[in-house]
C-alpha cells in the first residue's frame, strides 16, 4: 500500500508542469553555478533542499482541496499508510533530484577541471539529502494542517516569525527570546551539517537529535491531523 | 485532476483505518524528550566564541604576513573585515568560512586575512587594522576586499547577501584578479 501511494505521488509530481519548471530552474541554477565557478562547493545546500518544496508542497492539503482525499478514504485504507506513502514518495523524488543535480554538477566541475573528489561528492549528496528530507517532513506536517498550498504560507510566516523573534531577542538582550526564534528557524529549516562525518568539526548530538526529532514529530503530526479529518462529499 | 491511488486495500489486521503506528509515536516522543534534555545539557558556545569556532576551517593568515604570502604564492589577498558584535559577520563565518569545501576553495584562490574591528570593545583599533580600514574605505561589516598587495585596483563588497552570493562574488573576484595579473585588465585606474 505504502509503495503504491509513493509511486502515485512521484508520477503525480512528474506530470505537473509547474513543478517540473521549478525543478528545472533549481537544477539549472545549481549546475550553472558550478559551471561558472568550476567548483562543486558552489552547489549549496539551500537550493538543493528546495527540491523538497517541489516534491512536497501541498502534499496533503492539495488532496483535501481537490476532493481526492474524500474519494481515497472512501475505501478501507489505513490513513497512516497513506500519509507514510505520500511522505516516502516525496522523499524519493526530492532525494533523486538532489542526486541527479550532484551528478550533473560533478560533470560541470570536471569540464572546468575543478577540484572534484569522491569525498566532496559524498558530502554534497548528504548535505542536499538531509536538507531535502527536512523540508519534505516539515511540509508534510504543515500540509496536513491547512488546505491547498497553505503549507508554503505557513512556512514563510514561520520563517519571518523566527527571524523576528531571534532579532528582537538579540537587540533587547533577551536570550530566551532569541533562542525561541532560533529553535523555530531550526524546526522549519531542519537539516544536518554532515561535515563531522568527514572529519571536520565536532559532532553536536543536539543538532542530530533535533533533526531526527523534527522529522519524526512532523510525520506523527501529519498522521494525527489526517486521522482527525472528517471527510464527506457534503462537507466541502 | 491528479491521479487517484488505484489500489483499494484492507485496513490490515488492526481493522481501524485510523490506527496510529505506535512505534513511530514512541520514537518521536523519545526524540522530543532527548531534544529538550540536550538543549539544556549540551554546552552552547558563547556568541564571541561561535565566531572563532566557525573560522577554524579557513586558516587565516596574520595581517603582517599577508603581503609576503601573496607575493610568494601569486594569489590575491582576501580581507574579511568583521567585528565580534556583528551578527551578519557570524552568519557569513558559519555559512562560508566554516564550510569545508568553501574554505578549501578560498585557500586555493586567496591568501585569507581576517581583520577584526575592536573599536567598540577597546575604544580604538590596532594601527594595522586602522590602516587597512582607511585604505579600503571600510565603513560597514562585514566587508570583503580582494586585491594584490599595493595594487590600486581591488574588489570590495559590503554586507552579507547569503552564502551563494558570497561564493559567487569570491569566484568573480578571483577571476578578475587573475585577469589583472595576466594583463587582460590592466591595473591602471584609481581607487574604487
Amino acid at each position: 500500500m505504502i509503495g503504491t501511494v509513493a509511486r502515485t505521488l512521484v508520477v503525480q509530481r512528474l506530470t505537473s508542469p509547474m513543478r517540473l519548471v521549478l525543478a528545472a530552474a533549481l537544477f539549472g541554477f545549481g549546475v550553472l553555478s558550478v559551471l561558472f565557478t568550476g567548483s562543486l562547493a558552489a552547489l549549496v545546500a539551500a537550493p538543493m533542499g528546495a527540491f523538497g518544496y517541489v516534491a512536497a508542497a501541498g502534499l496533503i492539503g492539495q488532496e483535501v482541496s481537490s476532493g481526492v482525499l474524500t474519494m481515497t478514504f472512501a475505501r478501507p485504507i489505513r490513513r497512516s499508510d497513506w500519509v507514510l506513502g505520500r511522505w516516502f514518495g516525496a522523499l524519493a523524488l526530492a532525494c533523486g533530484l538532489v542526486a541527479l543535480q550532484v551528478l550533473a554538477a560533478t560533470g560541470a566541475a570536471l569540464v572546468r577541471h575543478g577540484d572534484v573528489g569522491l569525498q566532496l561528492i559524498a558530502f554534497k549528496l548528504l548535505e542536499g539529502g538531509f536538507a531535502a528530507v527536512g523540508t519534505c517532513s516539515v511540509l508534510l506536517a504543515l500540509s496536513a494542517l491547512v488546505p491547498g498550498l497553505g503549507d508554503l504560507g505557513l512556512m514563510v510566516l514561520g520563517s519571518i516569525l523566527g527571524a523576528t523573534l531571534s532579532g528582537a531577542g538579540m537587540q533587547t538582550g533577551r536570550a530566551w527570546l532569541a533562542r525561541a526564534g532560533e529553535e523555530l528557524q531550526r524546526f522549519l529549516g531542519a537539516t544536518i551539517d554532515p561535515s563531522p562525518l568527514f572529519g571536520q568539526g565536532t559532532v553536536s548530538w543536539f543538532e542530530i537529535v533535533s533533526y531526527l526529532s523534527t522529522v519524526s514529530l512532523c510525520v506523527v503530526v501529519a498522521i494525527w491531523a489526517v486521522n482527525r479529518k472528517e471527510l464527506s462529499y457534503a462537507s466541502g | 485532476m491528479p491521479p487517484v491511488e488505484p489500489v483499494p486495500h484492507d485496513a490490515g489486521p488492526g481493522g481501524s483505518t485510523r490506527a496510529v503506528p505506535r512505534t513511530l509515536v514512541l520514537v518521536a516522543a523519545v526524540l522530543l524528550v532527548a531534544r529538550v534534555v540536550l538543549a539544556v545539557v549540551e554546552p552552547r558556545p558563547a556568541p564571541q566564541h561561535a565566531a572563532a569556532a566557525a573560522t577554524e576551517r579557513v586558516r587565516w593568515v596574520p595581517i603582517a604576513d599577508a603581503a609576503d604570502a601573496s607575493r610568494r604564492s601569486g594569489k590575491p589577498i582576501l580581507y574579511d573585515f568583521s567585528a565580534a558584535w556583528c551578527g551578519p559577520c557570524r552568519s557569513m563565518a558559519r555559512d562560508v568560512f566554516a564550510d569545508r569545501t568553501a574554505a578549501r576553495e578560498i585557500e586555493r584562490s586567496f591568501v585569507p586575512v581576517r581583520v577584526v574591528d575592536r573599536s567598540r570593545e577597546d575604544g580604538r583599533n590596532p594601527a594595522a587594522v586602522d590602516s587597512l580600514q582607511r585604505r579600503y574605505g571600510v565603513d560597514a561589516f562585514p566587508t570583503l576586499v580582494v586585491g594584490m598587495p599595493g595594487a590600486v585596483r581591488f574588489e570590495r563588497t559590503s554586507g552579507y547577501g547569503g552564502r551563494a552570493a558570497t561564493l559567487e562574488w569570491l569566484a568573480e573576484s578571483a577571476t578578475t584578479e587573475r585577469q589583472r595579473a595576466t594583463g587582460a585588465a590592466p591595473d591602471t585606474a584609481g581607487l574604487q
